[in-house]
This record gives structure tokens, C-alpha cells and sequence, in this order.
């Protein structure tokens, strides 16, 4: 809490103390922290209605509790809808001017009709998010069939819209940032990355509360252990995309394409590169691929308080380059705004999540999932 | 659990009232018992028929050269590549079946395992002829390895067929051991229940003198899972080098970067339409109902459907960004082309078999019901065919300079050749079923162990529910 | 028979009908002191082996195939950055001799096929594979080891070996059958 209110405070200062520009480009980075973690919560729980398992019945109140925090994440987008000229190139005429290939997206990337979509994804997302709730209020009222059958109907069209309108908002809120470059994997990228993240979230989270009942009888080592096996599973995932993306567009080498990778590897940036490379991937690789570990509570939340640091500098890694291209930058605003936003995130987090049951009670599967082995 | 399994119309992953006696007797009988159905009789002439014309064909292009095929200048891969990228597709469902979904603790997947790696092995053989007879000089096809040779020529290690070499050749190694040594325990039992002293010996020799060790087992389920933590990374790797040979060239439509991710699900998709064409007629002329059950046919499908799903995401994307958020208007072009130039009802079929097709596998009436599912299955094999084909292809006949545009035509060869290889395959699948355990006897006995052991471990789960 | 030169005999056996008996029976066996053993199931079951003394630790299959992989992993890397840089170095387009990115693929599958060879082969060799010829197959009732029946072998090699005495500790147990097991 108090971090939060340091950081966001400090955040809003900036917008004396350095420049509104600088306010804005880091509002957005701590804005993406605040907003991976509940749309990463929401494909979590889609995913986990669908491909059913212990560890979605373990993590479900986790990620519901995120989900319901997306009203929040729509309130605090509106500074980057005002900030919008600050940080996005297309939105400035001369841009137009300059580049045919922006003015060729302008159909697509106009100020009016880039909110009008802003809005409509927020309406999907807390639509489903509300949907998504309710059921599951209703499912732990009427424990048994009904209702579980229902979410998970529900949730295969759901999910297929949610990536849809994710995939549309990278391209609109990440993507633009850099108006002439496109990547067709780049939006996949994001959402690994805002599962890994929320992932990392929710271990620590449970295995905190697994300090005392009831989680403490709940929390088995084997679902640490499948909860640290997807976390690692979402981290080779996100590596291997952005291999794929790295090594068709180095290969390739089209000046249209390999520019933004220009940005991202010489002056400085090349070093920031290295660290996400070494420190996002392969450490973390490395050390996941132990069992012990992933069975150990205690040490795998420090492994998934790293990869959520190590997020954050991979999210500043592809954001910041497009303002400052030619060398390596860094504002302490840059710090703070994260720092505020994670702290804000929790705070409403931990309130959420106390509103309900720590386990969905009237889950079918329950006693399957509790199962000490951890079942199917 | 018995009372979600009705409700849910799911039926057990093996029919109730099995012994370990029966599943060892059901599955090796098959195999043992003397009288090979008439039906595999003729399914082998038709095998045969096909392989005949594969071997015809392939001799002709020997002594005569590539010419035979339709490619030429400006279509340099055609049906051979389309054919080999969608082969390997199909083997990616049986690695998936038996490593990843062992690998995520899916009990469901033990019967159909044996079956799908064998499916992986013979569709990499099929695939492996394209390119290797697509070089023309097949003979000189180990030029392609990295030998020392008086030339002091080697591989360029910056091409993406260099590194398609040694991704299908790994796969195919690894598909092969992995396979094996899960038979191993089998050929043991196989060994122990043969009657004639001949095919004992040959079973003996194979299963290299399994007798059960305690010791060994152990070894040995560390192995496979291994081997299987080994496979999965291995399996996405070998879709994605193979989209690779495409999206590392610069040629509109094959240069982007998705190509990765959507590659493997395709390989996916198109690979458990092909475990459900088969495993259907199999299931029922062979009376493995009890082993392959509704169950498992279900859940196949809804990993159709799933990927069929990211397939789809992807067809909706690429003209998203081709035609709205390119700026490119090559990039434009190539979908004008598509959906609108000469093969644009390739372009449509295709969506409609595999976007259209397997939305009917929403409904849970329909994937229970055998003969929809295999006709959907059919359909989804055609339809993931004909995506090659518009990448490939389509995407080569009119690039950037109209002067240099062209059209591609097949050949009888061509013809001959693809349908050759469905023919070896089926040929190698009927010797499979009919000389080697299908199914894997011993996992389904671990299985059945383990659903009798789970009675006194449910106390337990009792126990923490009451904790909550 | 044939004669192995050292044991003629090589031990005593046991046949159960479930693999709980065949677990209790091994928990006898072993609290009365004997290590030379080893219990012939149709399909694992990982409370055997740990009642038998054959622990996690003991299982050397992921060291050979950590070494493999890693060998190959260099060995591939090595491979093509070799063969492009010095062994035929060829300029195209100025792009850097050893380009890692485009050999990450090459190094890639070759750790996995090192790593999956040493795995495979490892497994077998260090289960002694292949081995057309083991005592255990003499005693008529064991082509069920391989379909429904589960054996316990106490072997003479065992110090406390004592034919009579294994004998009456294994007709204690469970066992249907118990017979003696030439070499």
C-alpha cells in the first residue's frame, strides 16, 4: 500500500518535475503492469475452465479476484487515451506527412476511431470478466453440474473473443508505438508475457497464504508443483515466440522490419537485450527445469518475484526504445510508475479477494483436485 | 466421479470389467492369432496398388529428372513441399499424443500412444521422400549432411534447409527410438505369449531379453518420461524450422512472423484429423472399442477443434494485416490474390474445410458420433492440404514483378507420387496393426492398477475437503 | 540347464497374484536382511523399487542425459559456427561469419538428439541390454511376469543367502508358488 501511493504519487509529480511526456511514457509502462495482470488473469481463468485440471481449481479465486479489477484498468486508461499525443507518432500530422506508410494506416490508426475500439474492449472484457463471476457465485450457491457446465460453455466462445479483441489492443496500445513496423506474433508475445506474469503473481500469492490454514492444508506440493510447471511452460513459451519473431526478422532483414530491432540493439539497448535474454529466459529456464524446485514453495516465489521484475524490464525493453531510438534511457519516473502500479494492483487485489471463499466450494472436481497427487 | 463421468456422457478410458489377463489377451491376439481378416487383405492391395505407382513414378524421375513435375520458374515448390510440410504435420499429433499429453498427466491418451507414434514415424517417411527426390540427384542427398568431404564444401549453416536437414532427421531418430523403446515391455509380452518358436525368437530379439525388473522399470519410466520431456520441445521445433524454410525468405506470404506458432498448430490439427480417420475404421474392424472409446474420440476432437480455433485466428489475421495494417502493397496484393486471383476457390475451400467444417464440433451430440467425426476428419486433412498448397504455391506464382508471374499446373507424377505416399503409408500402418501391439499392454495395466489402488487414497481427498 | 560358472543356483522365487502381496512379501524380505533381490512386475510400480532399495538416486538415466544434451548443444553450436567461419567462410551480403541467431536451430536439435540417444541407450545398457540369456526365464511360471502375475527373487549372490530359510520366509508371505531358480 504504502509503496503504492509512493510510486503512483511520485508518478504524478513527474508531470512537474520532468516533462508530461516523460509522465505519460511511464504511465504507460506501469499502466501495462497494472492491466497484463488482470487480462492475464482473465485468460487464465478461461484457459483453466477449459483444459479443467487441479491447479485451475487451486488458482481460479486468484485469477477471479484480478478479473474483477478490469473496471479499474478501464478507469485508469483514460490518461493514456489524453495522453494519447504525447505518446503515439501516428497521432501527429506531420508523421502523416512524412511517412506513406502511416498515412496508409490511417484508416485504422486515427485518434477517434482507436478509442471508439478502446472502449469496446474494455465493455467485452468486463462483460466476461462480470459473466464469468456471477457464474461462479452461482456455482458455489448450487454446487454440482449445472453450473460448472455452463461457465465452460461459456467460456470456449469467451475465450476465442478475448483473444481476438487482446490480439486487436496489442496492435492498437504496443504495437502503434512504432506506426511504420508490424509483427503478426508480436500480440501472442504480449499475452504469454502477461501470463507469465500473472502467473508468477498467483504463486506467490498462494504460497503465501499456504503460511496458514486453511490454504495450509490445501496447497500441496503437488500443485506447486503444477503451478510451477506452467510458469515454466509460459516462459519457454514466450522465449521460443520471441525467438521466432527475432530470427525471421533478422534473417529476413527488410529495412521495414529490422529497424525496430535497430532501436532495440545498438546504443545501450543491446545491453538490456543481454539481460532479458539471460535473466528472463535462460536463468529462469535453467533453474525451473528442477523438480525439487518447483515442489519447494519457498524458493519457487523467489524465482516468480524475479520473472515479474524481469517482465518489467522486458515490457520497458520494447516500449521505451520507440522514444528514445538512438540510445539507452532511463528516468527514475520510469521505476516509480511500475512500482505504483503493482503496489495499487495488490492493494485492490487483496481487497477483492477476500470478498469470496479461497476455494471454489461448489467445484465438481474438487475432491479430485484436492487430491494429494494432484489429479487429471 | 462416477456420477460426472455420466453426467458429462463421458464414458471410462477403459470399458469396465478388464483383468490384466483380458487387456494382455484382447490386444495381443490381434497380433498372435493366426487368420488375418479379409478387409486387411484388400486394404494391403489397395496399399500396394498405390506404393507401386509411388515406386513407378519416383523411378521415372530418376532417369528423367524433376521436369516431370509441374514445378518450374516461377513455382519452384509445389505439390513435393506442400505434400512433405503437411506429412510431417500429421506426424506432430502422434509425438503430441505420446509425449505431451504424458507429459500433462493425460490418462486418456495411453491406448491411442503406440498407434499415433507409429502414425509419426510412417508420415515422416512419406514426407522424406519430397525433398530428398526434390533435389533431383537423390544419390547425392548426403550432400546435405555435414561430412568432411575432398571439396572442403560444407552445409550452409545460415539456410533454414540446412537446419530443416537436422530438424526432421533428429525427429525422425527420436521418433523412431522413443517408439521403440516404448514397445519394449510389449515385445517381452509378446515374447512370452507366442506359440510358434520362430516368432518367439523374433519377438525375443526384439524386446532384448525384457523380463519386468523392478530395477529396470525404474530406469526405464525415467527414460520415457525423458524422452518425452526431450519430444515436446523437439516436436515444436520441427514445425517451426519447417515454417521457417517459408518466413525467413522475403516472398509475400511466406515472410511473417507468425508463420512459427501457427505452423505447429496446424501440424496439430491436421495431425489428430489424421489419428481420427484412422483410429475410427481401426477401433471398430480390429473391436478395440474397449481400449478407444468415446471418451478418447471426444476429446481428440476437442483439440480439432481447439486448434482448428488458432488456425482460423490466424486466417483472420493475415488479411487484417495484409490489406489494413501492412502499408505494404505486396502484401496487399498477395491477399487480393488469394481470395479473388486465379486459384481463389483453393483459397475458399480451404476456409470452408477448415474454418467452416470444424465449428460443427461444438456440439457434443456430434463428436460423439462416430461417422460425423470421420467425415469431419476427412475433410479437415483436405482442407490443411490445401493450406500448403496457398501458401506455398499461390503465394510463388505471382510475387513482385508482374513480368515474372506464372501458374502451376500438376502432372500425373505429381498426382502419383502424393497419392504413392498415402499408399506406403497405409501399406505400413496395415503391417504395423497386424505385427506389433497396438496398444500399449503395459500402461493400460498400470492404469488399471492404479484405478484399483485409488479407492483407499479417496479418503484422503475426503479428509482435505473437509479442511477447507 | 546351462551352467553359469560361479552361482549354479542363481536364487529363490516367488509368484503373487497382486501387487500389494508382492509389496509386503519385498518388505519382509528386506527387513529380514536381504539386499541382493530384485521383484519382476508386468508394469511399473514405483512402490517396488522403493521397497527394494532402488531409489531415486540411483536411477543415473538423467545424468547421461544431461551430459548428452550438453555435448550436443556445444558440439552443434561448434559444428556449424566451424564449418561457417573457418572451414569454409563464405561472405554473403556482409552478414557476420557466425551469425548465433541462425545457429540456434542446428544447436538446438542437436541436444536433443544427443541428449535423447544417451537417454535411450543409456537406459538400455545400464539395464545390461541386450540379454538374450537370464536364469529367471527358467522357472516355467515366468512368461507371466509379462502379463499378470508378479515375482520376487531373492538371489544367492545375497551374503545372508540361505536356501532353506528364503524358502520359508517366502512360503510365510502370500506367494502361490514358490520355486527354485536355476543358473
Amino acid at each position: 500500500m504504502i509503496a503504492a501511493v509512493i510510486g503512483l504519487a511520485l508518478t504524478l509529480a513527474s508531470i512537474v518535475l520532468v516533462s508530461p511526456t516523460q509522465f505519460y511514457h511511464s504511465y504507460l509502462l506501469g499502466f501495462f503492469v497494472f492491466f497484463g495482470l488482470c487480462m492475464g488473469s482473465l485468460g487464465l481463468l478461461l484457459l483453466q475452465y477449459l483444459s479443467g485440471g487441479a491447479w485451475g481449481v487451486i488458482a481460479r479465486r486468484v485469477f477471479e479476484a484480478g478479473t474483477r479489477l478490469l473496471p479499474f484498468a478501464a478507469v485508469l486508461f483514460i490518461p493514456v487515451l489524453l495522453g494519447a499525443t504525447h505518446i503515439y507518432r501516428w497521432t501527429d500530422p506531420a508523421e502523416l506527412k512524412a511517412s506513406a506508410v502511416i498515412a496508409d494506416k490511417a484508416p485504422w490508426l486515427n485518434l477517434s476511431f482507436w478509442m471508439i475500439r478502446a472502449v469496446i474492449y474494455f465493455a467485452y472484457w468486463i462483460l466476461i470478466a462480470t459473466i464469468l463471476n456471477k457464474y461462479s457465485l452461482n456455482l458455489d450457491n448450487q454446487p454440482g453440474f449445472k453450473w460448472s457446465r455452463k461457465i465452460e460453455n461459456f467460456s470456449g466462445g469467451a475465450f476465442l473473443f478475448y483473444f481476438i479483441t487482446l490480439t486487436l489492443a496489442v496492435i492498437d496500445w504496443w504495437m502503434s508505438l512504432a506506426p511504420e513496423w508490424y509483427s503478426t506474433i508480436y500480440p501472442l508475445i504480449i499475452a504469454v508475457g502477461q501470463a507469465i506474469m500473472t502467473m508468477a503473481f498467483t504463486i506467490i500469492v498462494l504460497v503465501t497464504l499456504s503460511r496458514d490454514e486453511p490454504m495450509k492444508s490445501v496447497l500441496k506440493p503437488s500443485h506447486i508443483h503444477d503451478l510451477g510447471k506452467l510458469l515454466f511452460a509460459f516462459n519457454f513459451l514466450w522465449g521460443y515466440l520471441m525467438f521466432s519473431q527475432w530470427l525471421i526478422t533478422y534473417s529476413g532483414n527488410l529495412p521495414e522490419e529490422i529497424v525496430w530491432y535497430h532501436h532495440r540493439i545498438r546504443g545501450g539497448w543491446q545491453y538490456v537485450a543481454y539481460f532479458v535474454i539471460i535473466l528472463h529466459f535462460l536463468l529462469p529456464f535453467a533453474i525451473l527445469l528442477s523438480r525439487d524446485l518447483k515442489r519447494n514453495g519457498r524458493r519457487l516465489i523467489l524465482v516468480a518475484g524475479f520473472l515479474m521484475m524481469m517482465r518489467v524490464v522486458d515490457l520497458y525493453w520494447l516500449l521505451e526504445p520507440n522514444w528514445h531510438r538512438e540510445e539507452f534511457f532511463v528516468s527514475w519516473v520510469d521505476v516509480t510508475a511500475p512500482i505504483g502500479f503493482a503496489g495499487l494492483f495488490m492493494y485492490l487485489f487483496v481487497w477483492q479477494y477476500k470478498k469470496r471463499a479461497m476455494i471454489p466450494t461448489g467445484e465438481p472436481d474438487l475432491a479430485t483436485a484436492l487430491h494429494p497427487k494432484g489429479a487429471h | 466421479m462416477d456420477a460426472r463421468k455420466l453426467d458429462f456422457g463421458q464414458v471410462p478410458i477403459i470399458a469396465r470389467g478388464h483383468t490384466f489377463d483380458t487387456v494382455t489377451e484382447k490386444i495381443s491376439d490381434i497380433v498372435l492369432k493366426s487368420g488375418t481378416p479379409k478387409w486387411w487383405f484388400g486394404a494391403f492391395l489397395v496399399g500396394g496398388a498405390l506404393l507401386t505407382g509411388l515406386l513407378f513414378a519416383l523411378t521415372v524421375l530418376v532417369f528423367k529428372g524433376v521436369g516431370i513435375w509441374g514445378n518450374n520458374q516461377p513455382v519452384g515448390w509445389a505439390w513435393d513441399i506442400t505434400n512433405f510440410v503437411w506429412w510431417i504435420g500429421i506426424g506432430h499429433a502422434g509425438t503430441l499424443i505420446s509425449a505431451i499429453l504424458l507429459l500433462l498427466k493425460q490418462e486418456w491418451r495411453t491406448s491411442i500412444s503406440r498407434f499415433s507414434e507409429a502414425m509419426t514415424i510412417f508420415a515422416v517417411a512419406c514426407a522424406g521422400i519430397f525433398p530428398v527426390f526434390h533435389t533431383g540427384r537423390p544419390w547425392l542427398a548426403y550432400w546435405l549432411f555435414p561430412l568432411p568431404n575432398t571439396m572442403g564444401v560444407w552445409p550452409q549453416f545460415r539456410s533454414p534447409l540446412v537446419w530443416d536437414v537436422f530438424a526432421v532427421s533428429t525427429y525422425a531418430t527420436m521418433s523412431i527410438v522413443f517408439w521403440y523403446v516404448g514397445l519394449i515391455p510389449d515385445l517381452g509380452t509378446m515374447r512370452d505369449r507366442a506359440k510358434s518358436t520362430l516368432v518367439k525368437k523374433i519377438y525375443g530379439a526384439l524386446s532384448m531379453g525384457w523380463r519386468g525388473s523392478t530395477k529396470h522399470w525404474s530406469r526405464y519410466e525415467t527414460a520415457c518420461l525423458l524422452l518425452a520431456g526431450l519430444c515436446t520441445p523437439l516436436v515444436v521445433s520441427v514445425h517451426t524450422v519447417v515454417s521457417f524454410d517459408f518466413a525467413v525468405g522475403i516472398i509475400p506470404g511466406w515472410h511473417t512472423t507468425i508463420f512459427p506458432p501457427y505452423f505447429v498448430a496446424g501440424a496439430v490439427y491436421s495431425g489428430f484429423a489424421m489419428v481420427l480417420t484412422l483410429a475410427i475404421p481401426a477401433r471398430k474392424l480390429f473391436h478395440l472399442e474397449d481400449f478407444i472409446t468415446t471418451r478418447h474420440l471426444d476429446n481428440m476432437a476437442k483439440v480439432m477443434l481447439a486448434t482448428g480455433l488458432i488456425v482460423g485466428y490466424a486466417y483472420a489475421f493475415e488479411p487484417f494485416f495484409g490489406i489494413v495494417y501492412s502499408g505494404n502493397k505486396y502484401e496487399r496484393f498477395l491477399m487480393y490474390n488469394r481470395m479473388f486471383g486465379p486459384y481463389a476457390t483453393f483459397y475458399w475451400l480451404l476456409v470452408l474445410c477448415n474454418v467452416v467444417t470444424p465449428q460443427f464440433l461444438w456440439s457434443r451430440k456430434l463428436r460423439s458420433n462416430t461417422v460425423a467425426l470421420f467425415i469431419i476428419a476427412i475433410i479437415v486433412n483436405v482442407g490443411m492440404w490445401l493450406e500448403r498448397f496457398v501458401i506455398i504455391a499461390i503465394s510463388l506464382t505471382r510475387d513482385f514483378l508482374p513480368s515474372s508471374w506464372g501458374a502451376f499446373k500438376p502432372t500425373i507424377f505429381d498426382i502419383m507420387t502424393f497419392t504413392g505416399t498415402l499408399g506406403l503409408f497405409l501399406t505400413l500402418m496395415l503391417l504395423f496393426l497386424r505385427g506389433l501391439p497396438s496398444i500399449p499392454m503395459f500402461e493400460l495395466k498400470a492404469m488399471l492398477h492404479g484405478e484399483t489402488a485409488e479407492g483407499h487414497d479417496e479418503v484422503v481427498g475426503l479428509e482435505a475437503e473437509a479442511a477447507v | 540347464m546351462k551352467e553359469v560358472k560361479t552361482y549354479p543356483i542363481y536364487g529363490v522365487m516367488a509368484e503373487f497374484e497382486t501387487p500389494h502381496a508382492l509389496i509386503l512379501a519385498t518388505k519382509a524380505a528386506y527387513g529380514a536382511g536381504y539386499r541382493v533381490m530384485d521383484a519382476y512386475t508386468p508394469f511399473p510400480i514405483e512402490e517396488v523399487s522403493e521397497v527394494i532399495g532402488f531409489h531415486r538416486k540411483d536411477n543415473k538415466v538423467p545424468l547421461a542425459t544431461l551430459i548428452g544434451g550438453i555435448l550436443g548443444g556445444i558440439g552443434g553450436f561448434s559444428l556449424a559456427s566451424l564449418a561457417s567461419s573457418s572451414w569454409y567462410p563464405l561472405n554473403i551480403a556482409g552478414r557476420p561469419l557466425i551469425p548465433w541467431p541462425a545457429f540456434i536451430p542446428v544447436t538446438f536439435e542437436c541436444t536433443i538428439l544427443l541428449a535423447g540417444l544417451s537417454c535411450a541407450f543409456g537406459m538400455l545398457a545400464m539395464n545390461g541390454f541386450p540379454q538374450p540369456y537370464h536364469p529367471v526365464f527358467n522357472v516355467p511360471s515366468f512368461s507371466r511376469a509379462s502379463n499378470d502375475r508378479f515375482f520376487l527373487c531373492i538371489e544367492a549372490r545375497d551374503p545372508k543367502y540361505d536356501e532353506s530359510s528364503v524358502m520359508d520366509l517366502l512360503r510365510k508371505s502370500d506367494a502361490t508358488e514358490v520355486t527354485r531358480v536355476d543358473g
